[in-house]
């Protein structure tokens, strides 16, 4: 049988995986706190070819009546979505509870770049880190995020926020305290203070949707203040890291590959047919 | 499948309601007291396809195994935003403004008793009543209430003034303003006022604001804001067309694997 027609298969099931992630980057572009995946393929492993009956072998390498041609790959699969924690742009929006994490500025651990989450606890009571700092307080007083996660304080409690302060004018400082009456000194008073984890290898999480990571089998400390390099700005979000010109020209490259792929199972098709034909009077 | 065609429809619908909120804004850009809304996205569950369950076979991962694929947008939220709009004079003494937080109480008779709803919009009108006085009435009928939440009578023979805390002057009565616990509970109830879908006790009277007599506040949409964002949406849009298409080319080289 023709190896190579599964061959090309698996190269369409591979880029179709890829589109899938690009047409969800592309969806994304004006998700706050989004960051893009990045789709890498793998060969399948590798597999060693043979020759069956071949008298000229050597008997020293091979078994006797064995010869290996050498390795081949039968083709190829989306092996990872590797999530990008590249720094978005922060953008201005002027709502009252809107926070913006920077940590551009952080430096290299082992060559690699820590990055920098809110810690939030989902409806199970379970801890998301998220870059969405788009956040909202509800009728408990409690912050949270728009799909209702409580953000967590530096002690790693939900933060609660009273009402008067989140009908009145609210400020929230680099270092993430949140100040009521800013401009008023005899009531100016602070809140509470934004909690924030440090994780030194972001390819560790694991998405879960709604903008949020879990991190399996870790449970990094919410920081008490903020590493070098970090800071937080109020009143800002990070919009998604998505480049769009990039992704579509990625997508426009993508739909070349699978178009190429096909065009092989097509000429293995046609070789099938020929093989057909042999038979024929 | 290819679900990238289910990915992009999520795309369209997302940009489709952010449109629909801005085109919501413009339309509104004169409306007196009106409180623009802005919509926010978020990412639509992933899951994660177990390809290779063996993690040792997989070598030079960079990520815990398995491809997390996320599912595309939705919106999760319009929010309420609330800032102060420009003051407008119009030296007309039955137009009010509040300068601060807050919303204005008005009322419609159900019945035996009044429903409160809020509003910022403080352009009223007189409706005499038939003994000798007459209650302030915004555009929609909607009657003014004080902080007791009773409709404001005010005698014809006085000269209509309020203070900056909003007592009458020759009368008892003070203009109730009200802030609310979550303000993004409030719900658009059509003509310019809202209806509060929370609990009573989450509704509070505040005296940190100020009403000015003899403004108006104009509608805090800045159309700069609006025409960029509705330019960058439906790039947004567009994208996700060009999305569709795409799955739709793919689609149609999967179907062409068969030559006819």
């Amino acid at each position: 049988m023709l190896r190579g027609i599964d061959t090309a298969a698996s190269g369409m099931i591979a880029l179709q995986r890829r589109q899938e992630a690009l047409t969800n980057n592309l969806a994304n572009i004006e998700t706050p706190g989004y960051k893009k995946g990045d789709t890498t393929l793998r060969a399948f492993p590798e597999v060693f070819l043979e020759r069956i009956n071949d008298s000229k072998a050597s008997p020293t390498e091979n078994a006797p009546g064995f010869s290996w041609i050498g390795s081949m790959q039968q083709g190829v699969y989306a092996q990872e979505n590797i999530s990008s924690f590249l720094q978005g742009d922060l953008v201005e929006t002027n709502n009252p509870f809107d926070v913006a994490i920077d940590d551009r500025n952080i430096p290299l651990v082992n060559g690699k770049k820590p990055s920098v989450f809110f810690a939030v606890t989902n409806s199970g009571g379970e801890i998301r880190y998220t870059r969405n700092g788009r956040f909202t307080v509800d009728e408990a007083g409690l912050l949270r995020t728009l799909e209702g996660y409580a953000v967590l304080n530096n002690q790693g409690k939900p933060i609660q926020v009273d009402a008067n302060v989140a009908s009145g004018e609210v400020s929230i400082t680099s270092n993430g305290e949140i100040i009521a009456n800013p401009d008023d000194p005899s009531k100016r008073k602070i809140v509470d203070t934004i909690g924030l984890v440090l994780i030194q290898n972001p390819n560790d999480l694991i998405k879960e949707g709604n903008g949020t990571f879990k991190l399996d089998g870790q449970n990094p400390a919410i920081l008490s203040e903020l590493p070098e390099g970090v800071q937080l700005h109020h009143k800002m979000i990070e919009n998604s890291n998505v480049d769009p010109t990039m992704t579509m020209t990625n997508m426009m490259e993508n739909v070349r590959l699978y178009e190429a792929n096909q065009k092989v199972l097509q000429a293995y098709d046609r070789s099938l047919e020929l093989l057909n034909s042999i038979g024929r009077v | 499948m290819n679900t990238s065609l289910y990915i992009a429809t999520s795309g369209l619908n997302s940009y489709q309601k952010k449109l629909d909120t801005i085109a919501n804004n413009i339309a509104n850009a004169e409306t007196a007291g009106f409180k623009r809304r802005e919509a926010s996205f978020e990412e639509n569950l992933a899951i994660s396809i177990e390809n290779q369950k063996a993690a040792n076979r997989e070598i030079g991962r960079m990520t815990p195994n398995g491809v997390r694929a996320g599912f595309g947008v939705h919106v999760n939220g319009t929010q309420l935003i609330l800032d102060q709009g420009v003051p407008k004079a119009t030296d007309n003494p039955l137009d009010l403004m509040i300068s601060g937080q807050g919303f204005f109480q008005v009322g419609k008779r159900q019945g035996g008793s009044i429903e409160a709803f809020y509003t910022r919009n403080g352009s009223f009108q007189k409706s005499p009543t038939n003994n000798g006085t007459y209650r302030l009435v915004n555009a929609e009928g909607y009657m003014l209430l004080d902080k007791n939440n009773q409709p404001i009578d005010i005698p014809n023979d006085i000269d209509f003034s309020v203070s900056e805390s909003g007592t009458i002057a020759s009368t008892n009565q003070q203009i109730g303003i009200v802030t609310f616990e979550n303000p993004q509970k409030l719900l658009g109830e059509g003509g310019n006022v809202f209806r509060y879908t929370g609990s009573a006790n989450e509704v509070l009277a505040t005296a940190n604001s100020t009403i000015q007599q003899g403004y108006i506040e104009s509608s805090n949409v800045d159309l700069s804001k609006e025409v960029t964002d509705m330019i960058t949406t439906q790039r947004g849009f567009q994208f996700n067309s060009r999305s569709i298409s795409y799955a739709d080319q793919m689609l149609g080289i999967a179907n062409g694997i068969i030559r006819s």
